[in-house]
C-alpha cells in the first residue's frame, strides 16, 4: 500500500507544487501592483473567485483526470497490473491520494486567498467545508471520465457532461431521498454520498471488471449506468407510492371533516344575468373609470387612490370632490352601486381553472368603490346631510357582502377591507349627528353587521379546492413550475424554460411525489386553519401559536414543502385577521348599540352589561381575550375597544409604530 | 498437487464480431520443465498468457496456473509467478532502484540477495533512470523484477521482440542461466524458433489460436521426419498416408514430412518401389514451417 502511495505522490508531486505555486504567485501577484489598479481589477473579489470557485474546480478535474490517463498515456497499466495487488486496492489508493492532495490544495488556496478558517465561528466553518463536497463530486466525475476516454483533454473536456449525465441517472433516487431526509443538511449529505457514490461504483467497475479484464469499457460502463438508473427509478417509485398512499388518505380524512377539496366543489353556481349584481358593477367600474378620466385633476386626491385620508384633505379639495359627487354621472355610479348592492346574488366571470394565476381586476374596483362611498359619507356628513350619509355607509357595508360567496381568499381579505373602510365611515356620522331618531337605522345597521359572514372558510376552502389544486398540478391545465418561471422573467424567446420537454419531465413526472407530499401537507394545514376558524380566537390563539412554531420550524428543518412553505404564512396570518375583523365589527356594533342607549335613556351606560338584552341580545366577548371589550364614556362620548393581539391594553390607541394594536370604536359625541 | 504448472481445457477467447483468438486450447506445462510456446505473431499467444495472468477475461473454457484460478485468485498467481510482458512499460520516471523498491514490497518471497545478483549479472546501474535504459537492459531489469521474487514459474511473453540480435542472445543467454541454476518452470512465448531450440524441453506449436501439437521437444524431433526418395521415373502422385504433413517434388525426388514417423511408413512406401530411401532428422525451424505452413522469418 505505501509503495503505491508513494508512486502516485511522486507521480502528481510535479502538479501539486506547480499549483502550489500558482496559488501563491495569484496571491503575491497584486501585492507587486499598485493600489489603485487593485481597486479598478476588483481584486478582492477575484481572489474570492479564485479560491472558492476557479481553483478548486481546476484542482478537482485535474486531480481526478491525472492518476488514470497517466497510466493508459505511458502504456504503463499493464506493468502496474502485472503486480501481485488487487485491482480494487490499485483503484482506491489512485482515489484516496487524488482526493487528498485535493483536499490540502483546498485548503490550501483558503488560507493563502485569506479565509480566515481559524477564527471562524464553528458554524461559519461549515460552508467551507461543505464546498468541498461538490469538488469530490466533480473529482469523482472526472476520475470516472479518465477511465472512459483514456485520455487527459478528452476526460477533462468531457467530465461536466459525464457530471450532467450522473445527476440525471440519480435525480429520481434524489426526490426520494428529498422526501425521506429530515434535515437539509442530512439530504445534502445522502445526496452529497449517493452521487459520489454512483460515480465510484461506475468507476470501479469499469475499472475492475472492464479495464483490468479486458472487457468493453462502455458496455460495462453503460450496463452499470442502465442498472443504476433503473435502480434510481425504483427508489422513485417508492416514493411515489408512499406519497400516493398518503395523499389519498389525508384527502380521505380531509373529506371525512367535511373539508371540500375539488373546483367543482367549491366553485359558485352560474347566476341568471338579471340576477347578477357583478354586471351592474361592471358598469359602476366603467363609470368610475370614466369620472377619473373626466376629474383627473381632482381625483389625485380622491380617495380610492389616493394615500391621503378624506380627513386630511383641504377645505378646497372636499369642496371639489362634494362637486364631483354631484355630477349626474357620480349620481348615476352611486345609484348602480345602490342597484348592485340589493341584488340576490353576485358572481364575476372568473377563470377559476387558471388556479393561482387566476385574474382578478374586479377586487381593486371593488375597493375603489368602497373608497367611493366611503368619501360619500364623510362629505355628506360634514355637509351635516346625515340620512343621506347614513345611507351610503349602509350601502357601503352591504358592498362587501357581493363578494361573501367568492371562494378565494384574496376575495375574502378585500371583502373585510371593504366592511372596514365602511365601518370607518360610520364614524364620521356618529361622530357629527346627535339629531332625532336614528335608532332604527342603527337597529337595521346591527342586523347586516349580525348577518355578515364573520370567517374566511369559504377563502380558506378555495386555497385547497381551487389554487391548491391546480397550484399542484394535478389537473395539466395549470403548471405551477411555468408560472413560477414566467413570473420571475425566465423566458426563452418569450416562451416559458418550463415549456421546455425537460422541465416537463421533471415536473409531471420526476417532482411528482414531492408535489403530492407537498399537497398532502398543505391540505392538512388548511384543514387546520378551517377546524381554527371555527372557533374564537383566544381559544385557539395557543394551538396555533405551537401550530405555526412547528411549521417555521419544519419550514428551516425540512425540505419537503416547497409551495406550502411560500403560501401557508400568508394562510396563517389570514387566521389573526379574522379576528381583529371581527373585533372591529363587534366594536362598531357595540358603538352603535350604545348610541341607541343614549336615544333611549339621555346618556351611555356605565357598563356594557347594561346594553343586553334590551337593545343587543348579548354582548360579544372580546375575540383576543374572551372577555368583554373595554369601555370607556370620555367627554361626550365614549370609546370601545379589543385589547389587541398582544393581549395589551394600549388604551384603544392602535399605531403599529408603537406596537399599539387595540382596535378601537371611539365617537366624540 | 497438480503435476502441471499451467492447465487449460477448451480455454477460449473470443472478441467481439466473432473473432476468435484463442479456440478450445488443451495445453498442460509440466512442472520443472521449459515450455517454448512457439507461434506466429498474432497467433493467439499473448492472449493466451493475459488470460492465464488473469489479465483477460477467458470466454469459456478453464485454466489453472499453479492450482490457482486465474479468473478468482489472480493476486496469488502474480504472488507465485514471475512474469514479463510483451514489450513491457515501466515507469520511465523511475530509477531502476526506485522500480526495484517499488515492486518488492508485494512479493512476500523478495530475495533482496538475488535481487543484487541480478543486478551485478545484468551489468544495470540502480541510480539509472529507466527511460535512459536501452530496450536489451530494459528486459534484463523487467527479467530481474520476474526472478526475484523466487517464482515457482516463469512466464515470459515475447521477451526478445524487437531486440537485436546481439541483445536478444545477450538477454536469452541470462533466462539460461537462471532456468540452469533455479529450476524452474518456465513457459516461454516466441515466434523466433531458434530461440525456442536453445532452451526448450517441451514445445507447443499455436496457430490461429489452435494448438497444433504440444510435446517435448526431443520426442517431437523423432517424430517428424522427412523422407527423401528418388525414382527412376515418374514420380508417383497418388502417395498420402495419415501423418503425412508435406509433400515437396523435385524432379525425380520427392521429399516427404511425416509425423509419427515409425518404419512401417519406409514398409508401405517400398511399395512405389523408389530408387533410393533415405530417412533424415528435422530442426525445430523445419518441424514449425512444416506444421505452419510459411516460413515465419527470424
Amino acid at each position: 500500500m505505501r509503495t503505491l502511495i508513494w508512486k502516485e505522490w511522486r507521480e502528481q508531486r510535479l502538479f501539486f507544487f506547480l499549483s502550489v505555486g500558482l496559488i501563491i504567485l495569484i496571491r503575491i501577484v497584486p501585492e507587486l501592483i499598485p493600489r489603485h489598479l487593485i481597486d479598478i481589477l476588483d481584486i478582492i473579489t477575484i481572489r474570492i473567485y479564485m479560491s472558492c470557485f476557479i481553483f478548486p474546480i481546476l484542482f478537482s478535474l485535474l486531480l481526478g483526470v491525472i492518476p488514470f490517463t497517466n497510466e493508459f498515456i505511458k502504456n504503463t497499466k499493464s506493468f502496474l497490473l502485472s503486480q501481485p495487488v488487487t485491482a480494487a486496492k490499485l483503484f482506491w489508493v489512485k482515489y484516496f491520494s487524488g482526493l487528498l492532495f485535493l483536499l490540502v490544495i483546498i485548503l490550501l488556496s483558503y488560507f493563502v486567498f485569506g479565509i480566515p478558517f481559524g477564527s471562524l465561528s464553528p458554524h461559519d466553518r461549515w460552508p467551507v467545508i461543505y464546498q468541498f463536497l461538490p469538488m469530490t463530486i466533480l473529482y469523482s466525475a472526472a476520475f470516472l471520465s479518465s477511465l472512459l476516454f483514456r485520455n487527459s483533454l478528452p476526460a477533462f473536456i468531457y467530465t461536466p457532461f459525464i457530471l450532467i449525465f450522473g445527476i440525471l441517472l440519480l435525480s429520481p433516487f434524489i426526490i426520494f431521498l428529498f422526501l425521506i431526509s429530515p434535515y437539509w443538511g442530512l439530504f445534502n449529505l445522502l445526496v452529497f454520498s449517493s452521487v459520489t457514490g454512483m460515480f465510484l461504483v461506475l468507476s470501479f467497475l469499469t475499472w475492475q471488471k472492464a479495464i483490468t479484464r479486458d472487457i468493453s469499457t462502455i458496455k460495462t460502463f453503460l450496463t452499470t449506468a442502465v442498472a443504476i438508473f433503473i435502480l434510481s427509478l425504483a427508489f422513485h417509485s417508492i416514493a411515489n407510492l408512499a406519497t400516493i398512499q398518503k395523499i389519498n388518505r389525508t384527502i380521505q380524512e380531509a373529506k371525512e371533516e367535511g373539508i371540500k377539496l375539488t373546483p367543482e366543489e367549491v366553485i359558485p353556481p352560474l347566476v341568471p344575468d338579471k340576477d347578477n349584481a357583478a354586471l351592474v358593477y361592471r358598469q359602476a367600474f366603467d363609470l368610475a373609470d370614466r369620472l377619473k378620466e373626466k376629474f383627473r385633476t381632482e381625483w389625485e386626491y380622491m380617495p380610492d387612490e389616493s394615500k391621503i385620508k378624506i380627513e386630511e384633505l383641504t377645505v378646497t379639495q372636499k369642496k371639489d370632490i362634494s362637486r364631483i359627487m354631484q355630477d349626474p354621472e357620480f349620481v348615476k355610479l352611486y345609484a348602480l352601486i345602490e342597484k348592485a348592492v340589493n341584488m340576490p346574488a353576485c358572481r364575476f366571470d372568473i377563470n377559476y381553472e387558471d388556479g393561482p394565476a387566476m385574474e382578478l381586476p374586479h377586487l381593486a374596483k371593488m375597493r375603489n368603490l368602497a373608497r367611493l362611498l366611503a368619501a360619500r359619507t364623510y362629505i355628506l356628513a360634514e355637509e351635516k346631510q346625515y340620512q343621506k350619509a347614513l345611507h351610503s355607509a349602509e350601502k357601503g357595508l352591504l358592498l362587501g357582502d357581493s363578494l361573501s360567496k367568492e371562494p378565494i381568499l384574496i376575495s375574502q381579505l378585500v371583502r373585510e377591507r371593504i366592511d372596514i373602510t365602511a365601518v370607518d365611515s360610520f364614524r364620521s356620522v356618529l361622530n357629527l349627528y346627535s339629531g332625532s331618531n336614528p335608532v332604527n337605522n342603527y337597529q337595521t345597521i346591527i342586523l347586516e353587521i349580525d348577518r355578515k359572514d364573520k370567517n374566511f372558510i369559504k377563502g380558506l376552502e378555495g386555497e385547497i379546492a381551487i389554487s391548491g389544486f391546480y397550484r399542484f398540478g394535478f389537473e395539466k391545465k395549470f403548471n405551477y413550475l411555468d408560472y413560477i418561471l414566467s413570473q420571475r422573467g425566465y423566458t426563452q424567446n418569450g416562451k416559458s424554460l418550463a415549456g421546455d420537454i425537460f422541465s416537463k419531465i421533471y415536473y409531471s413526472y420526476l417532482c411528482v411525489p414531492v408535489l403530492k407530499e407537498d399537497y398532502a401537507f398543505y391540505i392538512r394545514a388548511i384543514t387546520f386553519l378551517i377546524s381554527t376558524s371555527n372557533e374564537p380566537y383566544f381559544l385557539v390563539k395557543n394551538k396555533v401559536d405551537k401550530w405555526v412554531k412547528n411549521f417555521t420550524a419544519i419550514r428551516f428543518r425540512v425540505i419537503k414543502h416547497i409551495i406550502s412553505s411560500m403560501n401557508l404564512p400568508y394562510l396563517i396570518e389570514t387566521f389573526r385577521e379574522e379576528a381583529r375583523y371581527n373585533a372591529k365589527l363587534n366594536t362598531f356594533k357595540l358603538a352603535l348599540a350604545l348610541k341607541i342607549y343614549r336615544e333611549k335613556h339621555g346618556t351611555y351606560p356605565d357598563s356594557l352589561t347594561s346594553l343586553a338584552p334590551d337593545i343587543i341580545p348579548e354582548i360579544p366577548p372580546d375575540p383576543f381575550t374572551g372577555k368583554d371589550y373595554i369601555y370607556r364614556k370620555e367627554d361626550k362620548g365614549f370609546i370601545v375597544y379589543s385589547i389587541g393581539e398582544n393581549g395589551r391594553d394600549d388604551n384603544g390607541i392602535h399605531d403599529i409604530k408603537q406596537k399599539y394594536d387595540d382596535i378601537a370604536f371611539k365617537v366624540s359625541n | 498437487m497438480p503435476n502441471f504448472a499451467i492447465e487449460t481445457a477448451g480455454l477460449t477467447k473470443k472478441y467481439a464480431r466473432h473473432k476468435t483468438a484463442v479456440s478450445f486450447l488443451d495445453l498442460q506445462v509440466p512442472k520443472g520443465s521449459v515450455y517454448v510456446f512457439l507461434g506466429r505473431n498474432g497467433a493467439g499467444k499473448t492472449t493466451t498468457i493475459r488470460m492465464l495472468m488473469g489479465l483477460l477475461q477467458r470466454t469459456s473454457g478453464r485454466a489453472e496456473v499453479l492450482g490457482f484460478n486465474p479468473d478468482r485468485q489472480p493476486v496469488s498467481i502474480k504472488k507465485r509467478v514471475g512474469y514479463v510482458a510483451d514489450n513491457q512499460k515501466m515507469y520511465d520516471w523511475m530509477t531502476v532502484g526506485e522500480t526495484i523498491n517499488f515492486c518488492s514490497p508485494f512479493y512476500p518471497a523478495w530475495n533482496k540477495a538475488l535481487s543484487e545478483d541480478l543486478l551485478k549479472r545484468f551489468e544495470l546501474t540502480k541510480t539509472a533512470k529507466v527511460k535512459d535504459l536501452s530496450r536489451g537492459m530494459n528486459g534484463k531489469l523487467a527479467l530481474l523484477l520476474a526472478l526475484s521474487h523466487q517464482p515457482e514459474l516463469l512466464i515470459l511473453d515475447d521477451p526478445t521482440s524487437g531486440l537485436d540480435p546481439v541483445v536478444r542472445r545477450e538477454f536469452l543467454q541470462g533466462i539460461i542461466e537462471v532456468i540452469h541454476q533455479e529450476a524452474k518452470t518456465v513457459f516461454f512465448s516466441t515466434h523466433i524458433i531458434t530461440e525456442a531450440e536453445q532452451i526448450a524441453d517441451h514445445v507447443g506449436v499455436l496457430e490461429d489460436g489452435k494448438l497444433l501439437l504440444s510435446q517435448p521437444l526431443d520426442e517431437l524431433k523423432n517424430s517428424v521426419k522427412q523422407i527423401r526418395l528418388i525414382f527412376e521415373e515418374k514420380v508417383p502422385d497418388d502417395i498420402s498416408f495419415t501423418g503425412l504433413l508435406k509433400k515437396e517434388q523435385l524432379g525425380h525426388e520427392l521429399v516427404l514430412t511425416v509425423k509419427d514417423y515409425n518404419p512401417e511408413i519406409l514398409k508401405a512406401l517400398s511399395q512405389y518401389s523408389p530408387q533410393s530411401t533415405e530417412v533424415l532428422d528435422l530442426n525445430l525451424e523445419d518441424i514449425f514451417v512444416s506444421l505452419v505452413g510459411r516460413e515465419e522469418k527470424a
